[in-house]
């Protein structure tokens, strides 16, 4: 719907000045009515009048009862000979200041919708017709002075009258004048991550908005100034009102101490570089509190065809990684850990602005992904921008400048150190990020979501202007600040036609039907309310400071449609008490729908429903599956318990574990797993105490227990063979798991040493170990399985290689104390002589010997010098000349 | 003077206490004991009485008994190969003496050889190879104190390097002394007093020290034969026999036998020439133990 809003002004000076004379003025004599001021014949669709007190009361009677302007009622008819469709007060219902707002006679302030435009002086004597309208003005145009920033002249995007040229189509801007002056110039609370060349933080015009930024060009904090960042941070919050440079849409009024919405540099571009990761940008940005990432860049498509490849390809094909970040930020901006929004974030969830693209092609891979909110440019003339995508992936129009139609036709904002004129859905961009920072500074808070913001700025944006330019080459609706800030209009939802509602311990559950607002809108949500005193809720007001005793809580519809049976509950009530309970639905606005009953009577004249609240139970712990569990030493374990409170009162729920064996959790708060891990408790018997209790004194145990086996070391499960290899190289392998077992059952873990690496080597693979012989010699290899608890066992064995051409081995030699000789086979009787250089026998032994138990000659006693040794067995004599030291 | 030498045995028990090693391994540089003189190898290894004596190896044997030797002065050499089967040692023996009046003095040594060996680390691992090398050099002098008595003092160098990284050493001096009365000689002394050898592992050993006593006897047909018995005082009796037979003082036969803790048993056959100074010996051993096959020849001249 398109709405043409010329500027208004709500300062009461400047309005009753130009329109408004004083009551008296007004009424010089009972029933006197008249014009006030000139009156232009220019095109108004909206009026402001003055009505009587009778008027006015017949006004609010029939707002409160949902009838104003129907058909059937009085206002209705009265109104249908000027075509009024709507009308509001112009000064709003002022809370604890509205006794003094009517006595003023403020609250007589009207502002009329026009079902079409027609000549003010029509619509004037119109209205001025109707009885009971004492003064009926057109909106008059105010001259845009409220900053006094020099340069806001050449910002026709901001606010264009026509008046810079030919180029310049009247009213082609984002609307955002009567928001600064009735809403909101911005919030520090909001955070918008510029994804961009880097923001030039010592700008005069963008320092007192600018709030940090990284730098993933060079990976460093160092944030180095580029035109094209700095020209798009500058048109979403340069700063306003600072009597220097040019204005930003939510860029704060520096004269008033109120700064603008938080520019983050997410520094991307650095001359001809650019950063390695634009997706870490992105998500760099949600994880330090921006929730609207603006990005004012794309691929770099050669051809229309390459273009259409990757968009048909899709995000998630065609760059995964950005898509899982443009996800992320959507996701989480704005919320913790869990995904839950946290306490200072204006929203929950973010939302990922970006330009469409320049290239004058209907297809773009990221602006057609459908989180995605894509900016198509427009020229000062309502015409798509010669340059700009288009298609029905565009979501909004902003202005993004014309350069074919003259300089000035192009974006004004800051530069690196000045000032100056972009082109481009670059530009278009950040308007449309500015506005939906405007949104959620005004709108922003606990419970506002990404989809409404979304639902705002999409749905409130001006569709009539791009009607025609829409029909040849789609690029979205104009994106509308006032449009998107008076989104939801001033009806309020349906009353609710019933609700049930059931007593559950303290609490008071209502179940009742989605109702909707005569716009067709779903109600934004319903407040239940309570109190023990009925009276209290005979006739209120919810959108005044409720009265004392009434207990109210609010839900929103988020997810629910218009007919669906939604729930709620009020909590924390007296047990075993009256109450007496009352529902009324809002729309976005705030706008109230009647209180009513459980049948849908309104309190003003029907008594609200009582009911009586219960007692409170004592929460239920529930063993699931076994309570008791029997673990080996090395062995985990689960039990399951489940707590649940019949009330649904939060529980709180202490656990002792017995030991530091047990470890309890829960995903959901309900069902709990005790986690028995055994290795860390010794042998023996343990208790889980578990305790659950209600925030009121109500608590309830239950007992689990396990037992935790002794734990028995590892034991040789059979006897591991030497190994004779008879060359280098010659390999051997075994598994140590056959050798050495754990009569608990566990799995052991197995290593094995050498106790020299000169002539093998060992691998090993799990529990197999490789023996691989590099030269001839004896080792001996070391198996060990230990368990959990630090137990082992070990094996040796020995691995002896020799050259099986060599019948005996005599070493050391030179021997100090003992020479082995070794046969190179067992043999069962060998003799061994030691014969001096001279040839006297100072030793000689006959027994048995083998190449892994060979003979041992203890050669301390013997002189040092030569000898010869002589080795006899199974019919061979061998001899071996030593030397003894 | 001939003398003869009857083969004496003492075996049996000695032989069977001695197999089982008791004592032969505790002396150090053993290979001192080993004769260089071919022709006192040849009558089982005597050294004591006079009856092989050399001027050239007085040094070696007793050398009190040189101012009675009918020479004034030799000078020889040799070749010995011991133990061929076994220890396969090889020497090279020299030495040379002069007599004059009732003084004399000899000085002898012996360069061995042996066969290089194959070293081998704990577990048997194969290292390089060494040449085990001995060596033995003796000065002696003597003086006749009577007609018939002489006494003598010979000192001795002993070494052996067994690696590359052991090498032993040690000194020793014999106190010798010898009787001539008529076709009986006799001598006797004390031998190799000396320095002890200290192993890699600490202990110490001693050389062959022993005490020494022999007796020979020389017949007027060219036969003769002695008897010398030592107790070496680390290993136990040594007892040599020996006899020969000369004709014509130009052709010698000999024979012998040798017992001992230090050196193993051995029968020796040799022979001899001498002619115009020049002789010749040349001692074999028969033997079932190490030593068989033990060829000494020694050349040299005297007058």
């Amino acid at each position: 719907m398109k709405k043409i809003i010329f500027t208004l002004s709500i300062i009461v000076p400047l309005f009753a000045a130009c329109t408004v004379q004083t009551p008296d003025e007004l009424n010089p004599a009972a029933g006197e009515t008249e014009l006030s001021g000139a009156v232009s014949d220019e095109q108004v669709s909206v009026m402001e009048v003055y009505l009587s007190e009778e008027l006015c009361a017949v006004v609010e009677r029939e707002m409160a009862d949902q009838k104003l302007l129907t058909r059937s009622s009085e206002t209705g008819e009265l109104f249908s000979s000027a075509n009024v469709f709507s009308m509001e007060r112009i000064f709003p219902y002022a809370g604890e200041y509205e006794e003094r707002t009517r006595r003023e006679g403020l609250h007589r302030f009207y502002r009329v919708r026009l079902s079409e435009s027609v000549p003010a002086t029509r619509a004037s004597s119109e209205l001025i017709e109707i009885e009971g309208i004492e003064k009926a003005t057109p909106v008059r145009k105010i001259k845009q002075n409220s900053f006094n920033d020099p340069e806001l002249k050449r910002q026709w995007h901001y606010y264009n009258d026509g008046s810079l040229g030919s180029s310049f189509s009247k009213g082609c801007d984002v609307n955002v004048t009567p928001v600064w002056e009735s809403y909101t110039t911005g919030d520090p609370k909001v955070i918008v991550a510029v994804v961009d060349g880097g923001i030039d933080p010592d700008h005069t015009d963008l320092a007192y908005n600018y709030v940090g930024g990284y730098n993933f060009v060079s990976n460093s904090k160092r944030i180095t100034g580029d035109n094209h960042g700095t020209h798009v941070a500058g048109t979403i919050a340069a700063t306003n009102n600072n009597g220097v440079g040019v204005c930003g849409i939510a860029g704060g009024d520096y004269a008033a101490g109120k700064k603008g919405v938080g520019l983050l540099s997410c520094q991307v571009f650095e001359g001809s570089s650019s950063a390695e990761s634009f997706a870490a940008a992105i998500k760099w940005g949600a994880d330090n509190g921006a929730v609207i990432s603006q990005n004012s860049w794309g691929f770099d498509f050669k051809t229309d065809q390459e273009a259409a490849a990757a968009a048909r390809a899709g995000l998630a094909n065609y760059s995964p990684g950005l898509k899982a970040a443009i996800d992320y930020f959507i996701k989480y901006a704005g919320c913790d850990n869990a995904g839950r929004q946290k306490a200072d974030s204006p929203m929950k969830g973010g939302v990922y602005i970006s330009s469409a693209g320049n290239d004058n092609r209907n297809r773009d891979v990221i602006g057609e992904y459908g989180p995605v909110i894509a900016v198509g440019a427009v020229a000062p003339n309502f015409n798509k921008a010669y340059y700009s995508n288009y298609g029905s992936w565009v979501d909004i129009a902003a202005p993004g400048g014309d350069a074919q139609l003259g300089t000035t036709t192009q974006v004004y904002s800051t530069k690196v150190g000045t000032y100056g004129y972009f082109q481009g859905t670059s530009m278009a961009c950040p308007h449309v990020s500015g506005v939906a920072a405007l949104i959620v500074s005004y709108y922003g808070g606990q419970g506002f979501t990404a989809d409404k913001l979304t639902e705002r700025l999409i749905n409130g944006a001006n569709v009539d202007a791009m009607k025609k330019t829409n029909e040849r080459t789609y690029i979205g609706p104009l994106v509308d600040a006032f449009g998107s800030m008076t989104y939801g209009g001033a009806n309020p939802p349906a009353d609710v036609a019933a609700y049930t509602v059931t007593p559950k311990s303290n609490s008071l559950d209502f179940s009742w039907v989605v109702t909707a607002d005569k716009d067709g809108l779903k109600a934004y949500g319903y407040e239940l309310f309570a109190s023990e005193d009925a009276s209290r809720l005979k006739g209120l007001n919810p959108a005044k400071e409720l009265p004392e005793g009434v207990i109210s809580v609010k839900v929103f519809t988020e997810g629910y449609k218009v007919g669906q049976t939604m729930t709620g509950r009020i909590t924390d009530l007296d047990f075993s008490k009256t109450y007496y309970t009352a529902i009324a639905g809002f729309n976005s606005n705030n706008f109230y729908s009647n209180v009513t009953n459980a049948s849908g009577q309104s309190t003003t004249s029907a008594d609200p429903t009582e009911t009586e609240t219960g007692v409170n139970h004592a929460p239920v712990v529930t063993v699931k599956g076994e309570s008791s569990i029997t673990l080996k030493a090395h062995e985990t374990g689960t039990l399951k318990f489940s707590v649940a409170d019949p009330d649904d009162h939060e529980v709180t729920v202490e656990f002792d574990g017995g030991s530091k064996a047990a470890t309890c959790k829960s995903e959901d708060n309900v069902n709990y797993t005790v986690n028995i891990n055994a290795p860390l408790a010794e042998a023996g018997i343990y208790t889980v105490n578990v305790t659950a209790s209600d925030k009121y004194g109500l608590s309830a145990t239950g007992t689990l227990t396990y037992t935790v086996l002794e734990n028995h070391a590892p034991e040789k499960s059979k006897d591991v063979d030497n190994i004779l290899m008879s060359r280098v190289g010659e390999k051997a392998t075994l598994n140590m798991e056959d050798y050495i077992k754990d009569p608990d059952g566990e799995t052991l873990t197995y290593s094995a040493v050498l106790s020299t690496s000169t002539n093998l080597t060992l691998s090993q693979d799990g529990n197999t170990i490789e023996l691989r012989s590099t030269n001839f010699g004896e080792t001996t290899v070391t198996m060990r399985g230990s368990d959990i608890k630090g137990k082992y066992c070990t094996l040796s064995f020995k691995v002896l290689a020799r050259d099986p051409s060599i019948p005996i081995d005599v070493y050391p030699n030179p021997v100090v104390d003992v020479m082995t000789v070794r046969p190179y086979k067992a043999t069962s009787s060998a003799t061994v002589s030691v014969v001096s250089a001279t040839g006297a026998t100072v030793f000689e032994q006959t027994g048995a010997g083998s190449p892994f138990d060979p003979v041992k000659v203890n050669m301390g006693g013997v002189a040092p010098g030569k000898y010869v040794v002589n080795v006899s067995f199974d019919g061979e004599t061998h001899q071996r000349t030593i030397v003894k030291q | 003077m001939k003398k003869i030498l009857v083969s004496i045995s003492l075996f049996a028990a000695l032989g069977a206490s001695l197999s089982a090693g008791d004592g032969a391994g505790s002396v150090a540089m053993p290979f001192a004991e080993i004769p260089r003189n071919a022709a006192a190898l040849g009558e089982g290894g005597v050294h004591l009485a006079g009856s092989s004596s050399s001027l050239a190896y007085g040094a070696f044997e007793n050398i009190a008994a040189l101012p009675f030797t009918t020479s004034k002065v030799d000078v020889g050499g040799g070749y010995e190969m011991w133990a061929p089967k076994q220890s396969n040692e090889k020497f090279i023996n020299f030495g040379a003496g002069v007599h004059f009046g009732k003084f004399a003095a000899s000085v002898a040594g012996s360069l061995g050889n042996n066969e290089p060996y194959t070293e081998y680390r704990e577990g048997g691992f194969e290292g390089s190879k060494f040449t085990p090398k001995d060596m033995h050099i003796a000065f002696g002098a003597a003086y006749g104190i009577t007609k018939n008595i002489g006494l003598g003092v010979s000192g001795k160098y002993l070494s052996n390097t067994l690696s590359s990284a052991a090498a032993y050493s040690a000194f020793g001096v014999d106190v010798m002394a010898f009787g001539s009365f008529g076709p009986v000689n006799v001598g006797a002394g004390v031998r190799n007093i000396g320095s002890k050898v200290k192993s890699y592992s600490g202990d110490e050993f001693s050389i062959p020290t022993a005490a020494s006593v022999g007796v020979a006897y020389a017949s007027a047909f060219g036969l003769g034969a002695e008897l010398d018995a030592d107790y070496v005082f680390a290993a136990g009796p040594d007892i040599s026999a020996g006899a020969h037979y000369c004709w014509n003082d130009m052709l010698t036969v000999r024979a012998g036998y040798h017992v001992g803790a230090v050196l193993p048993s051995f029968l020796s056959l040799g022979l001899g020439a001498k002619f115009f100074g020049v002789y010749v010996d040349a001692a074999y051993l028969v033997s079932p133990a190490v030593p068989s096959g033990t060829l000494c020849i020694s050349a040299g001249y005297r007058f």
